[in-house]
């Protein structure tokens, strides 16, 4: 559904992206994991179009999507969320859904229709206490499902979420294991994830890429992955 | 006089020229890259030192050296008003995604304020310096045929000079110039290792409106002024900065030089230049050295916007 | 629609029916350049405010536009009524070519990058003395349709009304799609691209519906005063004017120019019937510092929040809890 082939990417003298090739299954839920700097999230700003690759292309659903704008590519179908959330401060939580509602693929016109179509999916995320509050006064778990919300809102075919998990107590990592699950099965979104947790990727994933430099060290199931001797090389060193 | 003579002589004025720009240029980068502010009262408070040197010349006839430095300790003070009253507050009560445009507009506020006190006190006609009551600082231009250095351009630049001097010095020697340049490049580490960072503001704020009116008074010493002509200076500090890029003084002086040979440049070559291709429109030299310099600005911003030499913003 | 934006309309009738009654000249005359004021303002806001834009060059379109009027006027003898809705779209235009490069700058470059523009014009316009008469400015700029006795309440009732437009139009946009996508630019310009805005289209959309009404505002201006030149038209007033009277209001709401808009003015007036001419630069200055600081949402803001010590409190207690790192 989403592939990308021959990706290079460099900032100056450095390769973040080295010639790697990718392939998303419909449906699943695929897992990216890799050391800091790996270029994980590097990837996604080319998939979404923030960045432009220095070679290589990338296709949705078997049309090229590389160097089209992150705003075209959204109402292709693909929307992101971001590691460092985003939020729009001024606007409360419903305002902010609503924004998503009217500019993505839902593609609404009036604001009422927008904050009345944004509450199905604060709900999804269990934020309907927080509806009115401004963004400004959110912990950061009701961010994070603030990010999720109004990626929702912009009804997308693929989801891609950059390190949602990090920060998260045990039981908020096991709420949002639960909330990207039913994101996979009751709305059939193909879902693209970032993450250091471990425990969400083995939980989550039907299938992971290990990202090394810039480069695909290790594809396969979750097991298959954390078993491969180069990802136990990456992380740990060779003596294991 | 031939072209290249008066090529030559343009391109020396605009040494001159571009030293007092990169004079203007590192009090407003220091701040800038101590504490994310982008001074607009800079081009004011270098007016402030303007005033005072004129004023202590011609209404109390005092040497000019000792002009130049008595007001040093009041600028000091000027830079703990300048942080206590406005940039802190700024700081503490604006949010944080809105500091630097805060910052701006108050300082721009302050700037407009100085502007009016200064007309009050000095009218708003335009003024120079008499050379008389520069007393024996003023000589006589050194000549090489055609071409002159005024000694009062040169004056200009060795105070410019010695200006940046003294701040690398400060800078890269000493103590507290070592704190400052910590807290330009990394804010956070230099606190966790104990860096008192409201104090280190203090200190540079108050550096940087030294900084300023030395500024100044290299400008006064060779062009005449106006209390509002205190913003085409402060815009082209903001040049400057931008040309040469943050972190790096060499660059500054750099980009003082492009700026000022550029403008000097234009202004003597574009009128004829236009003149040639529609001669029947009459054309001052009045306005091109000002469009020269913003047309810079416009193109590095768009371009390069990290500086010809900087490290990156 | 919204009680207060009724009550303005309301308000704004009753002012138009005073130009029946035989009210004072100064009452006009007052009131005129406030309205014209808050107007352009109001139109300012869409790109400083919704957008978060911060221009500090609009003067230049609003001189631009003044001198399209004057020149066309002086040189061929162009009726104002005609060139006047043209300048408005000679702004548009150079709103466009500007802006495409220029809203590629973050806020605070953008505002540096604009606020060198008034400075470009004011300086081509002195260098070429033959076609827009220079320094000495251009006189004698009438609309000769507008009997001379009835000038001010005539300027009055087109001020009024073009405040109100300009009001409307920051009405409509603020409750608009259009205006939310404003809205989300100015909060994070990446998360909104994110979310499917094209923050291009937006922003030339912004910039074209301000300049317009900017232009229109400036080719008034020169009519009015009768008299223009560089100084008064590039200078650094008709660009800091409406920054002022925005953030004195608010610049969140459509209510915050107007309220700035007329109070600013007024206050500017009334300064300088008073007292020497350079007071006015003192007084903007420490309205801009303090405002900035201390009352960033403006005078809306101040009302909507109710308390004025409680503000001072609020954001005092913000220095010792907050979390993020600066």
């Amino acid at each position: 559904m989403l592939e990308g082939k021959n990706l290079v990417k460099r900032f100056g003298g450095l390769t973040a992206i080295d010639n790697l090739d990718f392939y998303i299954d419909e449906g699943k839920i695929t897992g990216l994991i890799g050391p800091n700097g790996s270029g994980k999230t590097t990837l996604f700003n080319l998939i979404t179009g923030y960045y432009k690759p220095d070679q290589g292309i990338i296709k949705f659903k078997g049309r090229p999507i590389t160097g089209k704008k992150p705003h075209q590519i959204l109402k292709m179908g693909i929307v992101r969320t971001f590691q460092i959330v985003r939020p729009f401060l001024s606007m409360t939580v419903a305002e902010n859904v609503a924004v998503a509602a009217l500019y993505g693929r839902a593609n609404l016109n009036s604001m009422k229709e927008a904050i009345q179509y944004s509450k199905k999916w604060i709900e999804f995320c269990g934020l309907e206490s927080k509806t009115n509050t401004p963004a400004r006064e959110l912990t950061l778990v009701e961010l994070k499902k603030l990010e999720i919300a109004r990626a929702l809102a912009t009804e997308p075919e693929v989801m891609l979420i950059d390190e949602a998990f990090a920060g998260l107590n045990p039981s908020e990592v096991d709420q949002a294991i639960e909330t990207i699950k039913r994101i996979r099965s009751e709305l059939g979104i193909t879902i693209f994830i970032v993450e250091h947790v471990m425990r969400a990727v083995m939980n989550l994933c039907d299938h992971v890429i290990v990202l090394h430099n810039g480069k695909k060290i290790a594809e396969g199931t979750p097991v298959q992955v954390a078993t491969s001797p180069p990802v136990i090389e990456t992380y740990l060193g060779k003596r294991y | 006089m031939t072209t290249v003579e008066m090529l030559i002589q343009t391109i020396i004025n605009g040494i001159l020229l571009g030293g007092i720009y990169a004079c203007f240029g590192i009090g407003l980068s220091l701040l800038w890259g101590v504490m994310r502010v982008g001074n607009f009262a800079h081009g004011a408070i270098a007016f402030i030192g303007t005033y005072l040197f004129y004023g202590l010349l011609t209404s109390f006839g005092i040497d000019p050296i000792l002009s130049m430095l008595l007001p040093i300790p009041l600028f000091l003070v000027i830079g703990v008003i300048l942080y206590r009253l406005i940039l802190n507050p700024v700081y503490i009560r604006v949010r944080p995604e809105d500091f630097e445009m805060s910052a701006m507009l108050s300082t721009f506020g302050l700037a407009l304020a100085i502007e009016s006190i200064l007309s009050l006190k000095w009218g708003t006609d335009i003024l120079t310096i008499p050379s008389s009551s520069l007393k024996y600082l003023r000589g006589t231009s050194i000549t090489f045929g055609p071409i002159f250095i005024t000694s009062q351009g040169l004056l200009s630049l060795s105070l410019a000079v010695s200006s940046m001097v003294l701040l690398h010095l400060f800078l890269t020697k000493t103590y507290l110039g070592l704190a400052i340049r910590a807290v330009s490049q990394n804010r956070e580490m230099a606190r966790a290792l104990g860096a008192n960072i409201q104090n280190i503001w203090l200190l540079a704020t108050g550096i940087a409106c030294i900084l300023a009116s030395m500024a100044g008074i290299a400008m006064s010493l060779t062009y005449a002024f106006y209390p509002q002509g205190y913003i085409i200076w402060n815009i082209k500090a903001f040049i400057v900065v931008t040309l040469g890029g943050l972190g790096s003084m060499v660059g500054m002086f750099l980009g003082g030089l492009i700026l000022g040979i550029s403008e000097n440049l234009a202004m003597t070559l574009l009128p004829s230049f236009f003149s040639s291709f529609f001669p029947h429109i009459n054309v001052l030299p009045l306005g091109f050295r000002d469009v020269t310099a913003l047309l810079i600005f416009l193109i590095i911003l768009l371009i390069r916007p990290q500086g010809l030499l900087g490290r990156g913003s | 629609m919204e009680k207060s934006f009724k009550f303005f309309l309301i308000v704004t009738l009753l002012l138009g029916l005073i130009t029946i009654l035989p009210a004072p000249t100064f009452f006009f005359v007052a009131l005129a350049t406030a309205f014209l004021y808050a107007g352009y303002s109001e139109s300012w806001n869409i790109v400083g405010g919704y957008a978060g834009y911060t221009s500090l060059g609009h003067g230049a379109l609003f001189g631009l536009s003044a001198y399209f009027v004057a020149l066309l006027l002086h040189h061929f003898g162009t009726s104002p009524l005609l060139t006047i809705p043209l300048g408005g779209l000679l702004c548009i235009i150079i709103a466009i070519i500007i802006g495409y490069p220029t809203m590629r700058l973050r806020g605070y470059y953008f505002a540096l990058a604009t606020l060198s523009l008034p400075i470009i014009f004011g300086a081509v316009v002195v260098s070429f003395p033959d076609i827009t008469l220079g320094g000495r400015g251009v006189s004698n700029i009438y609309i000769t349709e507008i009997p001379f006795e009835l000038r001010p309440q005539i300027y009055y009732m087109i001020f009024l009304l073009y405040m109100a437009v300009c009001a409307s139009v920051a009405y409509m946009v603020e409750r608009s799609k259009f205006g939310m996508g404003l809205v989300a630019i100015r909060d994070d310009e990446v998360a909104a691209e994110a979310c499917g805005i094209n923050t291009t289209k937006l922003k030339v959309r912004a910039f074209i519906i301000s300049g317009f009404l900017t232009g229109i505002a400036g080719g008034f201006y020169g009519t009015y005063l009768t008299y223009i030149s560089p100084s008064t038209a590039f200078g650094i007033l008709p660009s800091i004017i409406p920054v002022l009277m925005a953030i004195l209001g608010g610049r969140n709401t459509w209510l915050g120019p107007i309220i700035g808009g007329i109070v600013l003015d007024l206050l500017r007036q009334y300064i300088s019937y008073t007292f020497p001419g350079v007071l006015n630069t003192l007084i903007f200055g420490g309205i801009l510092i303090i405002f900035t600081i201390l009352f960033p949402e403006g005078a809306v803001g101040m009302i909507k929040k109710g308390n004025l010590v409680g503000i001072l409190n609020k954001y005092k207690y913000r220095r010792i809890g907050h979390t993020q790192s600066r």
